[in-house]
């Protein structure tokens, strides 16, 4: 025992060492006559000699218990004990020789400690051999003695878990909301809806599950408009309720649940609930509880809207509506057809003195417009003068954004340099965790936490402590302007509901004071309340997500705010574009599938086209390059910034811009995780936040696995791993287990120290380096994914060059269409932060100075060499005529300081414009080619143009053939004529994508000369003949045979397919000469050899329909036009013999037809 | 100690439907959830009460370690059911209400009537 190295052991020593004073002084005693010498042996006598015996005795025992449990803590308590007898001068061995008898209400007459305990311990008593040094062996009354102690011990932590539980009890109860306990559940009994109006602290998201699960609910729902706040509050209830070891309360996020069938509070986020909506899949709740709601986000607002309705069909739902005492009545109203019970619970808040503009602010704005930060240090100065610094309480300042925080912060902390009293904080949702995690730390004494915050700590984060708050009565909010499809970033004044949150801030733990550095005045001149988000933001998602859960007429839904008309009518008409609602606002089976996945429309259609497109082992480049757009941004503030960061990333930056960028960055990452290589530091020199990337691969898992859930990707074969890949595999996971452990057990354990901020290095004090320390994440990420899968992730998401990378852009580009820009055409006369671009919605619009091409402009802009100088004789071109002319396609628009467009993506222009533009306007001679009324582009060589269409119109047919072939397999109630077709089409699906992405690829890179100009209004005015004239049908159609051509109302011409209308464009001199120069001149045809006078759509019905040498190759149309009639097949009559490809309707007219004859 | 474990997990196993006993302190009102009554709790089998009590699996370790929570009882002479806690009882050999304890303090030690003036003291 003595060589043991343990702590604990070398504790024992030191009371060893005590006890032979003790020895000395109990000695002294022994002086004493009536002492025997068995007395002053037994005196002597430890327990914790026998340390090693009688564990050996519990290990014995085959139970576990208390003692077990705790062996240390006990033999702690056990030294205690014995010390705590030896100095009342009690003997450790009683002798049971005192009396039992019993008095008249059969209580021991003669009083014993053992008797206030109601424990008796009954371990059975083992002689083990110890070893003969101990003079002192154990025996078995020595034993009962010492189950004495045991008990006594077991008692000790009964009192303590009880007392533990009653305290738990007692905070419940005094909760402001426990008072409304009976009222809250008898009102959900009698009525369908109620609303629970109370502030931050008065308890309601933790208890009200809770009192209506004890009153018999079963199945509860309870929203949180945050992922973390359902972790942490099923956490809590789970404790309260104290079934932390069950399931009986979970959560259910994005990317996980804790939820099973035994749950009955289950935490949601509205999103999940709001898709659980659609009738087949809601689980059978009795109660559902809307937390937050006063937020109004757009997802909560909606959900209110869904559950309103719901309740009428749906009398075994209880609704209950719980927010902070914002607006009570707006809710109240909403509800009132259903007459829902209000309660009003008041929060727990102290006293707070109020003071308007504390300092004498000049109102006048400076110079540039930037922000003074002088006032706020001064009302710092004030606090340091008037209120003592041994008085605790922290400072809370609410600032707009993110620069506004940055300006505080630094002339904060350089006045905190010099006076040493703060400890000065950023607080912003673009921190990581870490970071955020900082505001909850602890001062030292006589120093005072000042936190520098947006909105964030206004609701979402509460930070105990604050005593005084400073409001700068500014928030900075995205708004969306819905016909330029464009975001902005502006600043603006608060809501007086914002400003009173941000005020009650300060009285939360204590009273508190308040500076508004604003007046008074404008605190009158504030709105009301703020701004809800569904007049704020993009509604294409929502509108889907209704239709897509039954809302037929989405106009008539009954928001609570109802969103602005022309926003609504826009997200409608983006919808109708994107192919996801027909022309009559119906959903379509692409509508669908998109309305499954979520994420914007614009990324789930990348992912849709993308997994009928692209060939199966690149579908995950699709996957992966959605998500990577669908999250927030992976760089740091200072990825753009620091000079080292932006270098690390050259490597991997791609000259087509961004979405390729952050996808051949995400490989890379990958690449590191797959040679595990950690990735923290990797990131951190890159200027990379990783969690984004984990958040990448979790997202990109869940839409891969909502594809193959809707049969739009395949699920692949598990890859079958050899007995020692399998064995190294366990290996691993069972490692990676061992430092989750260890992580955990470290984590525990910091948790319970508090943590100290150091006032002059201004990070806490963490004496961990960075690198070395454990990364719970990265542990994780390799438990989930093992070498092989990180291997097959980075296969399937890698496209960096040829075909696949073609693909790979122009699907993202079918997705993000119409979101194309062009170039002014003075750029290359111009510097790099002044270029230029121009988009459908939004003329004058920069390039992002963060942005791939915001850096490199000059990729986007024509050389020397690509102009041709000279055009075809007679052609005199005042913009630049070239091959290489090239477009953006972009992810969004948002206005900071300028407007400017964010994650771009280069294009070739014509090819791109032709394959996807919504409307394609052409002359006679198909040179001059207007694309969606916006777009000019004039191809003065003969016959490119049209050539250049027809390859486009061929291509889109298939390829939309192909997408109809994906949705129509993946729909679960196929027609047995779609079943039918899959069996008799000969060519393999695998088959059509790769033809297909070989003749895209060939196609995108097609060389032909062109112009390209963006019209102006002046310019649309002139621009078509306009109705009148009388129009030939096209008969045949080459552009879509069987199209039946009709004229167009406005423009003039005829439509040749549902998008190209012909001969609507009007000629110039030029483009008139040249086509009659083609009329007439005589045109030998290069495959049969006739010579005639045709015009150049003459030349091509010749060639696809009439020419003779087609007939002897009559198989291969054949095929074509089986591939653009997705539903026709080969059909051989039976009383004709003819083998001939049609629909199953020409079918039976075929069949009629013969028989007539 | 590994072995232990699995020990329980077996015996864990065997336990089926228990019956849960709706504890409530007719003192301070604390009202649980027990799990058993008497004084050889089964989920502890070292155990042994020497008053019949109200016993619940301690909620706050994890399941299968052995661990209870003694609630309290009920009074050795009225028979209502009282909690542990020393506002609301006084355990002597057997657990009475602290009512009961006054009433009958001559009773019992007089170690035992110095604690009781303590606590009442101290309410
Ligand atoms: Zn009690
Ligand atoms: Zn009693």
């Amino acid at each position: 025992m003595g060589r043991s190295p343990s702590p604990y052991n070398s504790r024992l020593h030191k009371r060893k060492r005590s006890q032979s004073r003790e020895k000395d002084r109990s000695r002294k005693v022994c002086l004493n006559p009536s002492s025997s010498s068995s007395k002053e042996l037994r005196s002597e006598f430890s327990f914790l000699d026998c340390k090693k015996e009688l564990n050996k005795i519990f290990m014995y025992s085959n139970e576990s218990n208390t003692v077990v449990n705790n062996l240390e803590d006990f033999w702690v308590f056990a030294a205690k004990y014995e010390a705590m007898l030896k100095k009342a001068g009690k003997p450790l061995i009683q002798d049971s020789l005192s009396s039992h008898e019993l008095n008249d209400i059969d209580v021991p007459i003669q009083f014993s400690k053992f008797h206030c305990i109601n424990f008796n311990t009954q371990i059975k008593y083992v002689d083990t051999y110890s070893d003969e040094r101990h003079k002192q062996r154990m025996d078995k009354n020595l034993f009962e003695s010492f189950l004495k102690i045991v008990s006594t011990y077991v008692d000790f932590k009964n009192k303590e878990k009880f007392d533990k539980l009653k305290k738990l009890r007692q905070a419940q109860q005094d909760l402001p909301v426990a008072k409304y306990r009976t009222e809250i559940v008898s009102a959900v009994q009698e009525k369908k809806v109620i609303i629970v109006a109370g502030d931050t602290g008065c308890g309601k998201s933790t208890q009200v599950p809770q009192y209506l699960h004890e009153a018999g609910y079963q199945n509860i729902a309870c929203t949180q408009p945050r992922r973390i706040a359902c972790v942490s509050l099923s956490k809590r209830v789970a404790y309260e309720m104290l079934t932390q070891f069950e399931s009986k309360v979970g959560y259910q996020i994005r990317f996980e649940k804790s939820k099973t069938a035994d749950t009955k509070i289950c935490f949601i986020t509205e999103g999940l609930l709001l898709r659980q909506m659609s009738s087949e899949n809601l689980p059978n709740y009795d109660v559902i509880i809307l937390d937050e709601i006063h937020e109004r986000h757009l997802m909560g607002d909606f959900l209110l809207g869904v559950l309103k309705c719901l309740i009428h069909s749906r009398s075994d739902i209880k609704l209950v509506l719980m927010s902070a005492t914002i607006n009570i009545n707006l809710f109240e109203n909403y509800f009132s057809a259903e007459s829902a019970a209000v309660i009003e619970v008041p929060g727990r808040l102290f006293p707070i003195e109020l003071r308007y503009k504390p300092i004498l602010i000049d109102d006048k704005p400076t110079r540039d417009d930037r922000l003074d930060p002088q006032p706020y240090v001064q009302i710092m100065q004030l606090i340091e003068s008037k209120y003592p610094s041994d008085e605790r309480g922290d400072l809370l300042i609410f600032m707009s954004g993110v620069q506004e925080i940055t300006a505080i912060c630094d002339a904060a902390q350089q006045y905190a340099e010099k006076t040493k009293k703060w400890i000065v904080l950023p607080l912003h949702s673009g921190l990581s965790l870490t970071e955020q995690d900082k505001v909850f730390d602890y001062p030292p004494d006589g120093v005072r936490k000042c936190i520098v915050s947006t909105n964030i700590a206004e609701t979402s984060v509460t930070i105990d402590g604050i005593r005084f708050v400073v409001d700068s009565g500014k928030v900075k909010e995205m708004s969306y302007d819905s016909t330029t499809k464009m975001q902005r970033l502006k600043e603006f004044w608060i809501s007086k509901a914002s400003a009173d949150q941000r005020k009650g801030r300060a009285g939360r733990t204590g009273p508190g004071v308040c500076y508004r550095v604003y007046s008074e005045q404008q605190y009158s001149d504030m709105e009301q309340f703020s701004t809800p988000e569904v007049s704020r933001v993009p509604l294409a998602s929502l509108l889907l997500l209704m239709s897509s859960l039954g809302v037929s007429d989405v106009r008539r839904f009954p928001f609570l705010d109802a969103p602005p008309e022309d926003a609504v009518e826009n997200a409608l008409l983006e919808l109708k574009q994107h192919g996801a609602l027909t022309s009559n606002e119906k959903l379509t089976a692409l509508g669908k599938a998109l309305a499954n996945l979520p994420v914007e429309v614009s990324l789930a259609k990348a992912i849709v086209v993308g997994s009928a497109t692209l060939p199966p082992n690149k579908r995950d480049s699709a996957l992966a390059l959605a998500a990577a757009l669908g999250i927030r941004s992976i760089f740091t503030t200072r990825a753009h910034r620091d000079f080292e960061c932006e270098n690390a990333r050259k490597p991997e930056e791609s000259d087509h811009g961004d979405p390729l960028t952050l996808l051949s960055l995400y490989c890379a990452w990958l690449t590191v995780k797959g040679e595990n290589r950690g990735g923290r530091a990797w990131c951190k020199r890159r200027g990379i936040e990783e969690q984004r990337l984990y958040e990448l691969t979790k997202l990109a898992a869940q839409l891969r696995g909502l594809l193959q859930d809707n049969n739009l990707m395949e699920t692949p074969e598990p890859e079958s791993m050899s007995s020692a890949e399998r064995a190294m595999r366990h290996g691993q996971l069972k490692q990676l287990k061992d430092m989750r452990r260890q992580y955990k057990q470290r984590a525990a354990e910091d948790s319970k120290r508090k943590k100290r901020l150091k006032v002059d290095s201004w990070e806490i004090v963490d004496e961990k380096g960075d690198d070395d320390a454990l990364d719970i994440r990265d542990i994780e990420f390799r438990m989930t994914n093992d070498a092989a899968r990180i291997r097959s992730l980075i296969n399937g998401a890698s496209a960096s060059s040829g075909r696949d990378l073609i693909m790979l852009k122009i699907v993202l580009c079918r997705a993000l269409y119409p979101q194309v820009a062009v170039a002014d055409q003075f750029n290359h006369c111009k510097s790099i932060s002044e270029q230029l671009y121009h988009t459908w919605s939004k003329p004058f619009v920069f390039l992002h100075p963060n942005s791939y091409f915001g850096k490199q402009p000059r990729v986007l802009q024509l050389s020397e060499a690509d102009i041709q100088t000279d055009g075809p004789p007679g052609y005199k071109a005042k913009v630049p005529l070239s091959a290489k002319h090239q477009i953006l396609c972009y992810l969004s628009l948002l206005e900071t300081t300028k407007p400017y467009i964010v994650n771009s993506m280069r294009m070739p222009a014509a090819q791109t414009l032709l394959l996807l533009a919504h409307s394609i306007d052409t002359n006679m001679g198909f040179t001059r080619i207007v694309c969606d009324s916006w777009l000019l582009l004039e191809f003065p060589y003969p016959d490119t143009g049209l050539n250049l269409l027809l390859k486009a119109t061929k291509l889109r047919q298939r390829w939309d053939a192909l997408i109809n072939r994906r949705l129509a397999d993946a729909d679960p109630n196929k027609s047995v004529e779609s079943e039918l077709r899959k069996q008799t089409s000969n060519i393999s699906y695998e088959e059509l994508q790769y033809q297909l992405s070989c003749d895209v690829s060939s196609y995108m890179n097609s060389e032909v000369y062109y112009t390209i100009r963006r019209l102006l209004p002046g310019d649309l005015k002139v621009m078509y003949c306009g109705p009148g004239e009388v129009h030939p049908n096209i008969d045949p159609n080459p552009f879509e045979q069987g199209f039946e051509c009709h004229p167009h109302e406005k423009k003039g011409g005829v439509y040749v397919t549902d998008n190209i209308v012909y001969n609507c464009v009007v000629d110039t001199d030029w483009s008139y000469n040249f086509y009659q120069e083609a009329y007439s001149l005589t045109w030998s045809c290069p495959d049969c050899g006739i010579t005639l006078c045709l015009s150049p759509l003459e030349r091509i019905q010749h060639k696809e329909f009439t020419c003779s040498s087609k007939r002897e190759t009559e198989q291969e149309p054949v095929k074509i036009t089986k591939d653009n009639r997705p539903n026709a097949k080969e059909y051989k009559c039976e009383s004709c013999g003819n083998t001939l490809s049609l629909t199953p309707v020409e079918i039976l007219k075929h069949k009629k037809s013969c028989k007539l004859k | 100690m590994f072995f232990f474990s699995v020990k329980m997990a077996e015996s864990k196993a065997k336990e089926v439907t228990q019956v849960e006993y709706d504890f409530k302190c007719a003192s301070c009102n604390l009202n649980e959830k027990a799990h058993y009554k008497g004084t050889t709790p089964p989920f502890s089998r070292n155990v042994i009460l020497k008053y019949s009590s109200y016993v619940m699996k301690d909620p706050f370790s994890p399941p299968g370690k052995g661990e209870i929570i003694v609630l309290g009882a009920d009074c050795a002479i009225c028979k209502k059911t009282v909690c542990i806690s020393k506002e609301c009882s006084l355990f002597y050999s057997k657990l009475f209400c602290l009512s009961c304890v006054y009433d009958s303090i001559d009773k019992f030690p007089v170690e035992i009537k110095s604690k009781v003036m303590q606590v009442k003291n101290a309410i």
